[in-house]
């Protein structure tokens, strides 16, 4: 960036190079129709995609979502690592609510990411993985535990959970899961990594939950991941009225999470 | 000149072209509030001048220049003031010898490529010697008599022996080697200094930096410099008007910018006039062994990183040049038609550019990323075409080179010599403290980026790769920008334009400088009209 005019602090006139791919992301938007963010929002979401690549994350995910954006609700579907790939559906209108993101309806309303792990995965792996979810509206209705992602029989499920440890549990490509603690289950950056064949963690803002070191790994699911609800081959169960800001799938961020929940939350405060 | 609409109503105006050490004044207001301060410590910078022409720093090292008695020593010689001088003043001096071997001679340290030069005239002998002591003695003698050069000379670059009328030469050597005592003997030949008797007239000793005799400079007590000097505002005259550099700090890591080094060829030093208008471009020859050659350099580089590679060159034989980094974690090349002035086949993160300068001198450049690997190669080749480096006979072919710089970062900043080490142009600053008002109107001219987007207040906009005018007229409720004769920008929200009390140009209080050169600034105290503000930049 170069500056050519600074008053006080106050007025300025800089020149600047976009990030490649926040700009690619920009302009796939344009083409499809989709009305862009606010111009001070375009500037934050840039950075983020820069404090993610500065943080070691960026080349590690495979999808990531924004869905709290002030860009319309079909902005909010695009996968920010690759626009034209894994765009989210809507199913059965789920609410979009500026800056926040979508919600689901507890009973019908879903976001399918189209993101299908044994077939599109580059980073997430069998045992190397991560999930995660801004959470920005707690589960209120339908079913108790709020599962979402994937839960098909005979495989390893995706799927996460920011309900109570009485029914909350978190699974990646795991039949087994770990369980949430109550301090995991409120709005914020949950993350849940699989580092190896055994061990799932959990964390929750930046702050180190859990881990079961005695999870094993199964498969990678060959069903896309929903939000909202989990796909069971097909057809949903465990819809809730969670509502998300943000999700994103790949690689194993146990390394990376503190940096990465400080950027999410640099993005998500100054909404 | 450009013409300035509405300049009647501005309450503070700069446009570039008056300054001082320290120092840009305002046309506007006249009582000096509005002149900015300027800062750049250091002395090795480079702009284009007037006459498009590249300007340095330079030197003079030598004490008490013209006075011989003075600081210097003498050995069998007695130095006579007040003599007739090249002038037509009495400044010169005679300089006679009493023994074999008479000289007078100043200690002083000093290493890298550098030119000695005195002016001298015929007395009772015709000959000089001029000698530094160092690493490698320097020695070359020159016929005052005839005004040419002797045949004798030890360890030189070049030597030059100018006419500059009335029986006056300008007599210089230029050598790479640390000295510690530079020499001017009262000689009878050519590596002849036996005589026991004679003298010549002298004046204006001069020790400086580089490939050439820079314009003398009077010394006393200390070192004098001129041209480009530390804290001195850089005019720009690449464009139709003057602008000012306010450059972030840059590093040339080439250790010889202008003593450039080649393979499989033969190099003729000070063979061209160069784009400072001196003659001290080099002429590289292929040598027939192999049907190629090229400059060959190997910087170290200080970090990982993105840098840029520049080098002037001119045309001899071919049309076609190549940059080539090797030995880094990946192979960079770009290839430049400097008639036509076509990129041809490059790696495509690259970015190479060619830039006009006087004489049929380009200035090409291109970028390349180091991550590991920080012993580069430099490799800049003459080519028969696009990917073609070969020659039929090399021998026939022939290319003019200078300026070779390495720099961190995304663009070719401004031209920083070296003459055996890396230098370090440190990084500039131009404030102004003056209170504006909470609704006004802005306007600059920035000339051209390469990079895309322009930001204000947290709007955005393309920018130009040619030029960009912008005025912003700001209030704490709206917010209105023309970029180059369009509204780009109509805003209303709340802004924070309380306090507006200093003015940065170039620069974001010491950091992130322009990646341009600043033209004229102009504030206004209102909030202008549509029609007006496109006015100010068509």
């Amino acid at each position: 960036m170069s500056t050519y005019l600074n008053i006080s602090d106050k007025i300025k006139l800089n020149s600047f190079t976009p990030d490649p791919d926040y700009a690619a992301l920009t302009s796939y938007a344009i083409t499809q129709g989709y009305s862009l963010p606010s111009a001070s929002q375009q500037t934050l979401q840039e950075q983020l995609v820069t404090d993610l690549k500065t943080a070691g994350v960026w080349d590690k995910l495979d999808v990531f979502y924004v869905f709290a954006t002030d860009g319309d609700s079909d902005y909010a579907t695009l996968n920010w690592k690759a626009p034209s790939s894994h765009q989210v559906t809507k199913v059965n209108s789920p609410t979009f609510t500026a800056d926040i993101g979508f919600r689901g309806n507890a009973s019908s309303s879903y976001l399918n990411t189209n993101y299908t792990p044994s077939t599109d995965a580059i980073n997430y792996q069998l045992n190397n993985a991560s999930i995660f979810m801004y959470r920005s509206e707690l589960a209120t209705a339908g079913q108790i535990q709020a599962y979402e992602g994937t839960v098909k029989s005979g495989e390893g499920y995706a799927m996460v959970s920011g309900r109570p440890p009485a029914y909350g549990e978190n699974y990646l490509n795991s039949t087994a899961g770990l369980v949430n603690s109550s301090t995991n289950v409120g709005v914020g950056l949950q993350l849940v990594n699989r580092p190896n064949s055994s061990t799932i963690n959990l964390y929750f803002n930046g702050s180190f939950i859990s881990q079961n070191t005695s999870v094993a790994s199964v498969s990678v699911p060959s069903v896309s991941v929903w939000n909202f609800a989990a796909n069971n081959g097909g057809s949903g169960t465990f819809f809730s009225n969670v509502g998300h800001g943000m999700w994103g799938m790949g690689a194993d961020l146990t390394s990376e999470q503190s940096d990465f929940n400080t950027a999410i939350q640099n993005y998500i405060s100054a909404l | 000149m450009a013409q300035f609409p509405l300049i009647d109503q501005a309450s503070l105006v700069m446009i570039p072209g008056a300054y001082k050490e320290s120092k840009v004044y305002s046309q506007l207001p006249t009582d000096g509030s509005g002149d900015f301060t300027f800062s750049r410590g250091t002395d090795n910078a480079t702009r284009v001048n007037e006459e498009r022409l590249i300007e340095k720093g330079y030197e003079n090292l030598l004490l008490q220049s013209n006075s011989f008695d003075t600081v210097w020593t003498n050995s069998n010689t007695t130095e006579t003031g007040g003599q007739a001088d090249k002038d037509g003043g009495t400044d010169a001096w005679l300089l006679s010898k009493s023994a074999a071997n008479g000289m007078i001679y100043q200690s002083i340290t000093s290493s890298g490529i550098q030119t000695l030069s005195v002016y001298a005239k015929k007395g009772t002998n015709s000959w000089m010697q001029i000698y530094a002591v160092g690493s490698s003695n320097v020695r070359a003698y020159y016929n005052l008599g005839d005004g040419t050069l002797g045949a004798y000379a030890l360890n030189i670059i070049d030597r030059n022996i100018e006419n500059i009328g009335s029986g006056w030469y300008r007599c210089s050597v230029t050598f790479n080697s640390s000295i510690t005592n530079v020499r001017i003997f009262v000689s009878d030949g050519s590596n002849d200094d036996t005589g026991t008797s004679g003298n010549i007239y002298i004046q204006d000793a001069q020790l400086n930096q580089g490939l050439v005799a820079y314009p003398y400079l009077e010394t006393t007590a200390a070192p004098a410099y001129g041209g480009i000097t530390a804290n001195q505002p850089r005019l720009n005259y690449t464009g139709d008007c003057p602008s000012l550099f306010v450059e972030e700090s840059r590093t040339n890591s080439v250790t010889q910018s202008e003593y450039l080094t080649g393979q499989k060829s033969v190099i003729t030093y000070n063979n061209q006039i160069s784009p400072e208008g001196l003659e001290n471009a080099l002429k590289q020859t292929g040598d027939g062994s192999v049907p190629y050659f090229y400059i060959d350099t190997r910087p170290t580089l200080p970090s990982s990183g993105t840098y840029n590679v520049s080098i002037f060159v001119k045309k001899g034989t071919t049309d076609w040049f190549r940059i080539r980094v090797r030995d880094l974690d990946t192979f960079y090349y770009a290839n430049f038609n400097i008639t036509s002035k076509v990129i041809g086949q490059h790696n495509s993160t690259t970015t190479p550019q060619i830039v006009d300068y006087p004489n049929d001198w380009k200035r090409i450049s291109m970028t390349f990323e180091t991550t590991t690997d920080l012993s580069a190669q430099f490799n800049i080749a003459p080519m028969d075409g696009d990917e073609d480096e070969v020659f039929p006979d090399t021998s026939l072919e022939y290319a003019y080179f200078y300026g070779l710089q390495c720099e961190k970062g995304s663009y070719p900043s401004s031209y920083i010599p070296t003459y055996g080490s890396a230098q370090t142009r440190a990084a500039e600053t131009l404030t102004a403290t003056k209170t504006l008002p909470s609704e006004g109107t802005l306007y600059i001219n920035v000339g051209g980026t390469t990079q895309p987007k322009l930001s204000v207040l947290g709007e955005f906009f393309n920018a130009s790769a040619t030029e960009n005018k912008v005025a912003i007229a700001y209030s704490a409720t709206a917010l209105k920008i023309s970029h180059n004769g369009s509204i780009v920008v109509d805003k209303t929200g709340t802004y924070d334009v309380s306090s507006l009390t200093e003015i940065d140009l170039g620069h974001n209080g010491g950091t992130d400088q322009a990646d341009t050169s600043i033209g004229e600034f102009i504030t206004f105290g209102s909030f202008l009209t549509t029609t007006e503000l496109n006015a100010l930049t068509q």
